[in-house]
């Protein structure tokens, strides 16, 4: 059974004015996010990822970005809506959690009152309902004592609760779709899978579909359905969550899972990937720009290539064609 | 948040005691004593003698601190030498006048600077901001009594829109006309200081918004779809104002000071003008009690802050 579409980007482009130029952050960005699923978007920092969060939250700043292409939230094109169009969306079909929990709430508001104020600019609920509600989303979320962390201030809170807070506050309203940008790189280790959990729990059963930025191939692995890595501003991969990890194609693919430690395999030193992603006003987007990271396949590097992704297996998508013929230096001697 | 105010009204104590101490010995310090003034080639020095005896100038300091100290929490501070009037006397009339055209100046600073602020964040960068900035740049650098002088030899002499000194004028009859005639006197002083003091609060408010706006819980409160006008008022003004709230201490310990230089040429008989006139005069026994005034002023500034920055700050009030 195909799931209901509930997000779909065609094409994003955003380009930022910076010092009177437009450069472009991030290309041509092809991703959907069906009800039920969780789609990982991962990458380096710098790749991209964030960008393309905050153009479906429709947070660019008008006059110093530019966001084209399509994206549709439940059929809804959301590029050239209003500021305050858009804020009607927001919270409402769309919610998010931020990375860094203490800095994304109010240091001077009540736990309550933050949670309380994304319901207020629904109309949804009685004046006399909001405490009860705000009691039940605390109590959904996993905090202990609701009545009590209701009334504190965020500073009074562990980073996981805080982490806690901004679930909460995300699915105030019961959006469908969920972007978490980051949401446990600033936690605990001990933390992280608690409130990974909670989102998976939490996205289950709300039937929502998330959009999880992160650039831990472990979080991925557990949580997510689909994965689409980008890159330099471009998606050069996405496939099932089973295939890519069983089969990933795209030279910056295979760096990442390979610069991961593995418990399998017993390994001295971790895979770098030399260099780091180019700047801004370095990136032509008609090449594939991971090449020039890759020493060895320097000819490769300046071949321009298609914009779009090409299925290689059922539901995986590649950018280019230089994942043929690309291999590790130590696989070429053997 | 009243043990916090207790707890910080009781660490006023010791430093009131450190701070009466320290004006005790640097008033001790200065050369001559009251009957130093009395000499003359005809007067006995065994008589001088007798008198400083007598008023307890040959006991050890820290008996005369004691005797000093307990007289003045009596609200007796001597006399003053070249009045001769009790020093508290001279003190109370003239604080009334110093209170109210303070209290109006310090209003009318917030209420054109705040304002100011908001309005130079709002307009980042664009040339009405650079207005502000530039106002607010020479406002502070240029010594205020050449704007004081000006602001009296335009709107008091030329124009005649306002009296050029004094509290009162004395044909007022009835308490109303009393009271009008009274805020018609501090209204050039109290406009013309308030214009040029708004640089502190307009620095730190302004620069504060363009702080606070780029936080990440201004984000959180937009993808909550909270719209821009509470984003403003509830999260962004809301945090720009701390430093608002720290810096109003020093505006209650800057007030004297401030009160020195427009009272002074403004004609208007407050404690600033006193202290000019005891400072020409070595009026010691004024001077000591006028610092010992600015002095308490400056402390309770510093609690005011504290206090206020623990009410709207959850981060600072103590559990």
């Amino acid at each position: 059974m195909e799931k209901q579409l509930l997000l779909s980007g065609k094409k994003v482009t955003v380009s930022f004015m910076i010092n009177g130029d437009w450069q472009t952050a991030i290309y041509q960005v092809d991703l959907d996010i069906h009800r039920d699923e969780v789609v990982a978007l991962v990458g380096e920092s710098g790749s991209g990822k964030s960008t393309f969060a905050t153009a479906v939250m429709g947070l660019h700043k008008a006059n110093q970005s530019k966001v084209t292409g399509s994206i549709t939230l439940a059929d809804q094109e959301l590029i050239g809506l209003s500021n305050l169009e858009m804020a009607k969306l927001r919270g409402e079909k769309v919610g998010m959690i931020f990375q860094d929990p203490l800095a994304a709430l109010n240091p001077l508001m009540r736990i309550g009152d933050q949670i309380k104020e994304a319901m207020a600019m629904r109309d949804v609920y009685q004046p006399s309902e909001y405490k009860q509600r705000v009691l039940e989303l605390l109590d959904q979320v996993g905090i202990v004592n609701p009545a009590r962390t209701a009334r504190q201030f965020p500073h009074q809170l562990s980073g996981g609760m805080r982490q806690r807070i901004m679930i909460a506050l995300a699915i105030a309203n019961n959006p469908d779709l969920i972007i978490a940008d980051e949401p446990t790189t600033a936690l605990d280790v001990t933390i992280q899978a608690q409130i990974l959990d909670l989102i998976k729990r939490i996205q289950e059963k709300k039937h929502a579909g998330v959009l999880l930025i992160t650039h831990d191939l472990g979080v991925v692995a557990e949580v997510a359905d689909t994965v689409a890595v980008m890159y330099a501003g471009q998606l050069v991969e996405k496939a099932p969550v089973a295939e890519l990890f069983a089969h990933p194609k795209h030279p910056y693919t295979r760096s990442l899972l390979k610069s991961n430690p593995s418990i399998e395999q017993e390994q001295d030193d971790l895979y770098v990937i030399p260099g780091t992603v180019p700047a801004l006003a370095e990136m032509d987007h008609h090449k594939d720009l991971f090449l020039q990271r890759v020493p060895w396949m320097q000819e490769l590097a300046d071949q321009p290539i298609a914009d779009e992704l090409v299925e290689v297996a059922p539901q995986h998508f590649v950018r280019g064609e230089a994942w043929r013929t690309f291999e590790f230096p130590e696989e070429q001697v053997q | 948040m009243w043990k916090v105010i207790i707890r910080r009204l009781l660490m006023m104590i010791p430093q009131l005691i450190i701070l009466s101490v320290l004006i005790f010995l640097l008033a001790k310090a200065m050369p001559g004593d009251p009957f130093s003034g009395l000499i003359g080639p005809k007067t006995d020095p065994k008589q001088i003698e007798a008198l400083r005896e007598a008023a307890g100038l040959n006991d050890p300091w820290w008996q005369q601190y004691t005797h000093w100290m307990s007289n003045a929490l009596h609200g007796d501070f001597g006399m003053s030498y070249t009045m001769h009037l009790p020093v508290s006397e001279l003190i109370g009339s003239r604080m009334i006048n110093t209170f109210w055209l303070s209290l109006l100046a310090v209003i009318l600073t917030y209420l054109i600077a705040i304002p100011m602020a908001i309005f130079a964040a709002k307009n980042e960068g664009s040339w009405k901001d650079q207005v502000l900035l530039v106002y607010n740049s020479i406002t502070f650098g240029i010594p205020a009594y050449v704007i004081y002088l000006f602001a009296i030899f335009v709107f008091g002499f030329v124009l005649g829109w306002f009296p050029t000194g004094g509290t009162v004028s004395p044909e007022a009859s009835g308490w109303l006309a009393e009271l009008g005639s009274r805020i018609y006197h501090m209204i050039l002083p109290a406009t013309t200081m308030a214009l040029l003091g708004t640089t502190g609060i307009f620095t730190y408010l302004r620069s504060g918004i363009l702080d606070e706006q780029n936080q990440d819980y201004v984000k959180t409160a937009r993808a909550k779809g909270v719209g821009e006008n509470a984003i403003f008022t509830r999260h962004i003004f809301r945090n720009a104002l701390l430093p608002i709230a720290a810096n109003f201490g020093f505006v209650i310990t800057g007030l004297l000071g401030g009160a020195i230089f427009a009272e002074t040429i403004f004609g208007y008989p407050g404690l600033g003008q006193l202290f000019i006139t005891a400072i020409t005069s070595r009026d010691y026994s004024v001077i000591t009690a006028l610092i010992l005034l600015n002095g308490v002023l400056a402390l309770i500034g510093g609690m005011l802050s504290d206090i206020i920055m623990a009410i709207v700050d959850p981060r600072i009030r103590i559990e």
